[in-house]
């Protein structure tokens, strides 16, 4: 059917052409940078995990197989950076949701301060994180901290917060804490402001008292909100950093080393590339294979949603 | 018996209301404290509230040249970095949201996901390129490899931004006779505006607050303020005055975003928590 080709039909055809190009011409910057330093970097620590680069060495790198991932699964250093981790994140994820939850249900009354109090709970969450280490360090000091100080005029006794390898990682889940809840009720009160008045309406009608109106109405209803709070701040704990290189270096001993500072000391100051790609290749794994699970239990919940 | 409980709810919220001002702003106005006393105001307990400013310390950092070249630093490096990320970041999203081609689905979740890949996944293997590229401690490689972490942030925000303007305005726009470019620049980037603005914001603060990525890939000759502050602390010494004095004046820019674009910031915090 030759003839069909008509006029119309090349002229449609030609902008589709031109607006590929163009299509690709807007992205193409932003594309370019993510995939030469976002891309490409991890895949070199991926391909570099399976040889013993070193820098130290000028020698020509060398394929070594699995040896590194033998090499770092079985270093205390990597298994403790994990427990560590682990440690310092869950108890600071569990406090800062609940406190920023409870926060956020208070500020979500008609009250005047409600703008005011939501620029104040900015300045933690955004202040440079490694002034906020630098402050806590002097905060928790054993001889001129202010902690102690307080803790004295309740008539307390001093405790050397963070040469106390029990309080330490306490130290840095307070300070955690501090930093981040503001993020969680922030965020929550958002998603709180936006549910419907309807709702909450209807449970008064029916004449729900105030813990009935939480856990059946208001806890339903914020539930998608608090699972992607919870994964962002998941995604962002586990690459703690900064402030913790700030307030203990990681110490005393390995006690607040977490997976971050880890890599940073074993990897980067040993100038080790080849064992430390390895131990980011598993971390990165394991990030993925989390994310991947979220992901399909968000689809799963939204196919039971549309099914209902 | 019902006053009671009313008056006993206000002091209670009270109560909690001073608390978190105070629990939020105490380590802030501790620093203006210190940073305005002599050096042994740190070391003394109880931290004195009233005194007579002494402006000395901020005098001698402005005096000191390595001070005022991390500022610049910092400066230039935030600057150039916001720059990039909002409008490479409004281009991206603008093609994505407006050419739908077979990749586009896969573009936008694989941009997405980016976001889980850690820091130091990143970080680590660019030393490795920069060391042979010749890149470290220079300004263009610390813009780009920051960029480069924060773009897909932007993508994303600025995304849904543009989904949610209609396409009948860049028919419009066609009809006028304005080409994808034109549409985009004259059209789409003015109603985007508070979009642009929240991006633009947090992604300020995001850069001006980097520390792992400046520790890594610069840090010998271009320093930045985070930078610098870590290095007011040694093994022999913590120079109390000095750390305070310079935190305060990293984060005069944070606390007049938080000032005067509140509603930005919050705006962006928003977009980058709920996806989709």
């Amino acid at each position: 059917m030759v003839e069909s080709v008509t006029g119309k039909d090349v002229v449609r055809r030609r902008r589709r052409t031109t607006s590929t190009i163009a299509a690709w011409a807007l992205l193409g910057p932003a594309l370019l940078l993510i995939l030469l330093l976002r891309l490409v970097p991890m895949l070199m620590a991926v391909g570099l995990s399976f040889t013993d680069t070193n820098f130290t060495s000028t020698a020509a790198a060398q394929f070594v197989g699995l040896q590194n991932y033998a090499t770092v699964l079985g270093s205390q250093d990597f298994q403790s950076a994990l427990v560590v981790t682990v440690a310092i994140v869950v108890p600071a994820l569990v406090l800062e949701m609940g406190i920023g939850l409870a926060v956020a249900l208070w500020l979500n009354r008609p009250t005047a301060g409600r703008k005011a109090a939501r620029a104040v709970m900015l300045v933690p969450y955004l202040l440079v994180p490694v002034v906020i280490g630098n402050f806590f360090r002097m905060f928790f000091s054993a001889q001129f901290g202010q902690l102690n100080y307080y803790l004295a005029l309740l008539g307390l006794d001093p405790h050397a917060w963070l040469t106390d390898t029990g309080t330490v990682r306490w130290a840095v889940v307070g300070m955690e804490v501090w930093h981040t809840t503001p993020f969680v009720a922030l965020v929550t009160l958002a998603g709180l402001m936006g549910l419907s008045k309807d709702v909450m309406e209807a449970a008064l009608v029916d004449g729900a008292n105030a813990w009935q109106r939480f856990t059946h109405i208001l806890l339903p209803a914020l539930l998608p909100i608090l699972g992607a709070v919870l994964v962002l701040r998941g995604m962002d704990a586990i690459q703690l950093f900064d402030e913790v290189y700030v307030l203990t270096g990681g110490g005393p001993g390995r006690e607040t080393s977490v997976i971050n500072l880890y890599l940073y000391q074993f990897g980067f100051r040993q100038f080790r590339m080849g064992e430390t790609s390895s131990a980011i290749t598993l971390i990165m794994g394991a990030i993925v294979m989390v994310a991947l699970i979220v992901m399909v239990i968000r689809r799963l919940n939204e196919a039971k949603a549309v099914r209902r | 018996m019902r006053q009671v409980l009313h008056v006993l709810g206000r002091i209670g919220n009270g109560i909690v209301a001073v608390l978190l001002v105070a629990a939020s702003l105490y380590p802030v106005a501790w620093l203006v404290a210190i940073s305005l006393q002599p050096a042994k105001s740190a070391y003394t307990m109880p931290t004195r509230w009233l005194f007579v400013p002494d402006f000395s310390t901020y005098a001698e950092l402005f005096a000191d040249p390595d001070f005022v070249a991390a500022l610049v630093n910092t400066i230039q490096l935030t600057v150039f970095g916001t720059v990039l990320c909002v409008l490479l970041g409004a281009l991206a999203a603008y093609s994505l949201s407006r050419y739908r081609t077979r990749w586009s689905g896969l573009l936008t979740g694989s941009i997405a996901m980016s976001r889980v890949v850690p820091s130091f996944a990143v970080v680590l293997p660019i030393f490795f390129i920069y060391r042979s590229l010749n890149l470290l401690d220079s300004m263009a490689g610390l813009v780009l490899a920051l960029t480069a972490f924060q773009l897909p942030l932007s993508i994303l925000i600025l995304l849904n931004v543009m989904n949610d303007i209609p396409t009948s305005i860049d028919e419009a726009a066609e009809i006028d006779g304005a080409g994808a470019f034109a549409t985009f620049w004259r059209v789409i980037l003015p109603i985007s505006r508070p979009g642009l603005a929240a991006t633009a914001v947090l992604t300020f603060v995001l850069i001006w607050n980097e520390f792992l990525f400046v520790l890594v890939l610069a840090g010998d000759r271009l320093v930045t303020m985070p930078m610098l502050i870590s290095t007011f602390q040694t093994d022999k010494q913590i120079l109390w005055t000095e750390i305070a004095a310079s935190s305060v004046i990293s984060l005069l820019p944070v606390g007049l975003l938080i000032v005067l674009a509140q509603r930005h910031l919050l705006a962006g915090l928003g977009a980058g928590a709920v996806r989709e």
